[in-house]
């Protein structure tokens, strides 16, 4: 112990400057995410998120470098260094001078924002896991297969550019309105945090590089590919998990079918290249909960054409919110569409024939909760289960809007009706948090930021209003308007296996669709 | 003396395309002050690296202070003091705070020991490792590994680059050790381990041609130099043991690598007719690894 700490006081000394530089960032940062009153980050906290990375992946390399384990002219290998104390002194210190600073940094603003940091801990901690699974394990294990910035820096690059590729390329923005899909990268992400952790520790106990480059290499690729292929329903289950809404059975009632009142369109402006689009009006019904009462939110997990001769099409691997071939959109009440690009030749092929559409949806549902009201400008005030919410007059976009806003530590609900409620019982204004995307024009980064926050605006109304603005609100009415927040409670999960026959394909083509009875045959889930 | 602090058994090292190291067995008795001398490129490094765990062997074993080198740990290491040419210190620390520094990982440490080498090496304790000169870094690595009275001291070409005064003061302070240490030094400065070496090994491409005590060598190594009464043909087969032979007119010169008196002169005397003189020089150490090597030149075309 007492010889981890003489290592450790050295490093201290050695990177007191990279260390104070990724403070004094970090205290920066810690200023500009407590006293934000949006949801977006502002430019100056989306450069110091990229800052304060890059400067605590110096610490981390310059740490382990100090003490380098690749090459053979290093001072320290012929010195009594115990390798479990080394490996302490590291460990250590990146505890000291990345963790703890950040964890305090959560703390502060977690306070700020008027919550107790004691009570949010597992969030926290939560966060700090994530960070040491993402960033902090990777790079020092990278450290410990280099031997100085110059390796590091260029396998770096290397490296991203090759999970970037592998995992399909960089991944389209996340819309507020869209869950994140956490289990899609933290499954690979584990693999390569338990594979960081044995390359890091087998050079500290051995020094084998030759062997602990190739593993590295190899999970890293391995990783890649797995966020790449790894199924949708496996995703979709581990994410329920996470979410803890494991996926029960689904009820027997549970069905898929084609929607014939809607019309068909093409609005999916990314097309693979020779792709015929089509677009499939259905909706999801016999869920088991009465309309109205909650949200209804389906992802595609699979899908399957078979035409009349044994043609086959099989939609990639990657749905919906991440680019692929075949992808679902759906409304809130269960009512959507399936999308395919379909592949040219097998088009032509079955266009004029009738086909069977065969796919997996995953359905996650939610239960309004119990409604709260806060005033419609007000200062924050606690929400229960959503956190806490504020509303202010803002002056962009013009005329002016009221912006509520909704902040918490743990997950913001997905689904949060917003209703701005005129007083005594008049107009009533209706938006659901996160129901707007922000483009901005700089880095919106606040990867490190323990908030979660989510808005949206009421916009006002600079003219009279007609029969086409009722959505627009009138100043006027804010100062007695209250803001009603209603929760949606994730009340399951489900899977289920759909089987669509008799589809004439060409019907969904971009035309109105016409009532053809009967189109569709709607299958009892498959266990 | 007895035990040995170094013993390899047909120790061998290679790197992709290149075999540093091959079949490499010695002994390094305790108490000895042992040289591994050699040409540029020879495989001393390599030797030392893998002796001392910085690289795996790949073949054969090391043992050193008993223990396998690939488990030397730190208490092995401990009783090790280590200084090469080419090691990197941490250019960051000062004198001072790297002596500091390296203080608790040896429970042997003398404060005054590393104070008085401290003056004797005249070593500046406020300055950067990295701004000093060549000399003065091979001085504070070594004032590091002296000051916990290591019981083996491995030297790695220590004095490439130094200037004659503190080669001397190098060697002083590693002879001051010496009486309570072993030493291991490969070097390829001859005339330097000639002054303090007590047992010499030679090696030469990877392969150890031959280890022994330094005054037996010295002792078995002579140049002879014949004159004889009258230009004499020649023989047509040396004895394996005259290492370069050549002749011009009446003289016939060679180095006898296992000189007795009585046996070299009686053999001389049979293969050269006329022998008026025999003279028999004793030969630096420069001189015999010289003959040495030029000898191994002018067998290879015909091995």
């Amino acid at each position: 112990m007492r010889l981890m700490f003489h290592i450790f006081k050295k490093d201290a000394r050695r990177l007191w400057w990279e260390i104070a530089v990724s403070l004094a960032t970090l205290a920066l940062l810690t200023m500009y995410d407590s006293t934000r009153t949006d949801a977006v980050p502002g430019p100056m906290e989306g450069y110091l998120n990229l800052l304060l990375l890059f400067a605590w992946g110096l610490v981390a390399a310059f740490l382990i470098h100090d003490e380098a384990l690749v090459g053979d002219r290093q001072f320290w290998v012929t010195r009594p260094y115990p390798r479990h104390v080394l490996l302490g002194a590291k460990a250590l210190a990146l505890l000291a001078f990345v963790h703890l600073p950040y964890l305090a940094s959560q703390g502060v603003i977690v306070a700020v924002r008027g919550f107790n940091p004691l009570d949010y801990l597992p969030a926290l901690l939560w966060k700090q896991f994530l960070l040491a699974l993402a960033f902090t394990l990777p790079v020092a294990a990278l450290a410990a297969v280099t031997r100085n910035l110059m390796q590091l820096v260029p396998a770096a690059v290397a490296i991203l550019v090759a999970v970037t590729v592998l995992s399909g390329g960089v991944r389209p923005m996340r819309y507020p309105w869209e869950p994140a899909v956490q289990a899609q990268e933290l499954i690979p992400l584990f693999g390569v945090a338990v594979v960081a952790i044995a390359v890091f520790c087998l050079q500290y106990a051995r020094r084998r590089t030759h062997l602990a480059r190739t593993l590295a290499v190899a999970a890293l690729l391995a990783a890649a590919l797995v966020f790449a292929l790894l199924p949708r329903e496996y995703v979709f289950r581990v994410q329920c998990l996470l979410d803890g809404a494991p996926v029960q059975s689904q009820p027997s009632s549970a069905t898929v079918s084609i929607e014939t009142e809607l019309v068909a369109g093409r609005d999916r402006p990314l097309l693979p290249v020779g792709a015929v689009e089509l677009r499939i009006p259905v909706r999801v019904s016999g869920l088991g909960q009465p309309p109205g009462t909650g949200v209804v939110d389906v992802e595609q997990l699979g899908m399957h054409v078979q035409g009349p001769n044994g043609e086959q099409w099989t939609a990639t691997r990657r749905f919906n919110r991440v680019r692929g071939d075949g992808w679902t959109s759906f409304s809130r009440s269960g009512a959507g569409s399936l999308y395919l690009a379909l592949d040219r030749h097998f088009y032509d092929r079955v266009k004029g024939a009738e086909v069977t559409i065969r796919g997996k949806v995953g359905i996650a549902l939610y239960r309004w909760g119990a409604g709260h009201t806060i005033p419609a400008i007000s200062d924050a005030r606690p929400v229960p289960d959503v956190g806490r919410c504020y509303g202010i007059v803002v002056e962009y976009p013009p005329p002016g809007a009221l912006k509520t806003v909704c902040e918490s530590p743990s997950s913001l609900p997905l689904f949060t009706r917003v209703n701005l409620i005129q007083a005594g019982g008049g107009e009533v204004w209706e938006h659901w948090l996160a129901d707007a995307a922000t483009v901005m024009r700089y880095l919106v980064l606040n990867v490190l930021s323990p908030m979660n926050r989510a808005q949206t605006f009421f916009q006002f109304a600079s003219w009279p209003r007609g029969p086409a603005s009722q959505w627009l609100v009138p100043g006027d009415v804010l100062p007695s308007a209250t803001v009603e927040l209603i929760p949606g409670e994730r009340t399951g999960s489900m899977v289920f296996s759909y089987e669509i026959r008799n589809v004439a394909l060409t019907q969904f083509s971009g035309r109105s669709v016409r009532r053809r009875d009967p189109v569709t045959d709607l299958r009892a889930p498959a266990p | 003396m007895g035990t040995e602090m170094i013993r390899t058994h047909q120790l061998t090292k290679r790197f992709p395309g290149i075999e540093a190291v091959t079949d490499l067995t010695l002994e390094v008795p305790e108490g000895s002050v042992f040289a591994l001398v050699g040409p540029n490129g020879a495989g001393k490094t390599t030797t030392i690296k893998t002796f001392m765990n910085i690289l795996p062997p790949t073949a054969g074993r090391a043992d050193v202070l008993g223990t396998d080198s690939r488990r030397l740990g730190p208490k092995q290491l401990a009783q090790i003091g280590y200084v090469s040419e080419n090691q990197e210190l941490p250019g960051w620390m000062t004198v001072s705070y790297f002596l500091q520094y390296c203080k608790p990982f040896y429970p042997t440490w003398d404060d005054q020991l590393a104070a008085s080498l401290v003056r004797l090496f005249d070593l500046p304790l406020e300055r950067r490792l990295r701004a000093l000169s060549r000399g003065m870094r091979i001085k504070a690595a070594l004032a590091s590994s002296l000051a916990y009275r290591p019981r083996l001291i491995v030297l790695d070409e220590p004095f490439s680059g130094l200037d004659a005064l503190v080669r001397d003061q190098f060697i002083e302070s590693v002879l001051e050790r010496a009486a309570e240490a072993t030493v291991f030094i490969a070097s390829h400065d001859l005339a330097e381990i000639e002054s303090f070496a007590s047992h010499i090994g030679y090696i030469d491409q990877g392969r150890l041609r031959f280890t022994e005590e330094m005054t037996a060598l010295v002792a078995r190594f002579r140049e002879i130099e014949v004159t004889l009464e009258q230009p004499a043909r020649m023989p047509a087969e040396w004895p394996a043991e005259w290492l370069n032979p050549e002749h011009a007119s009446v003289v016939v010169r060679f180095t006898d690598s296992r000189y007795e008196r009585e046996r070299t002169e009686n053999k001389v005397r049979e293969l050269l007719p006329g022998v008026r003189d025999i003279v028999a020089r004793s030969m630096p150490l420069r001189s015999i690894f010289v003959a040495l090597a030029k000898s191994a030149q002018s067998r290879e075309p015909g091995e």
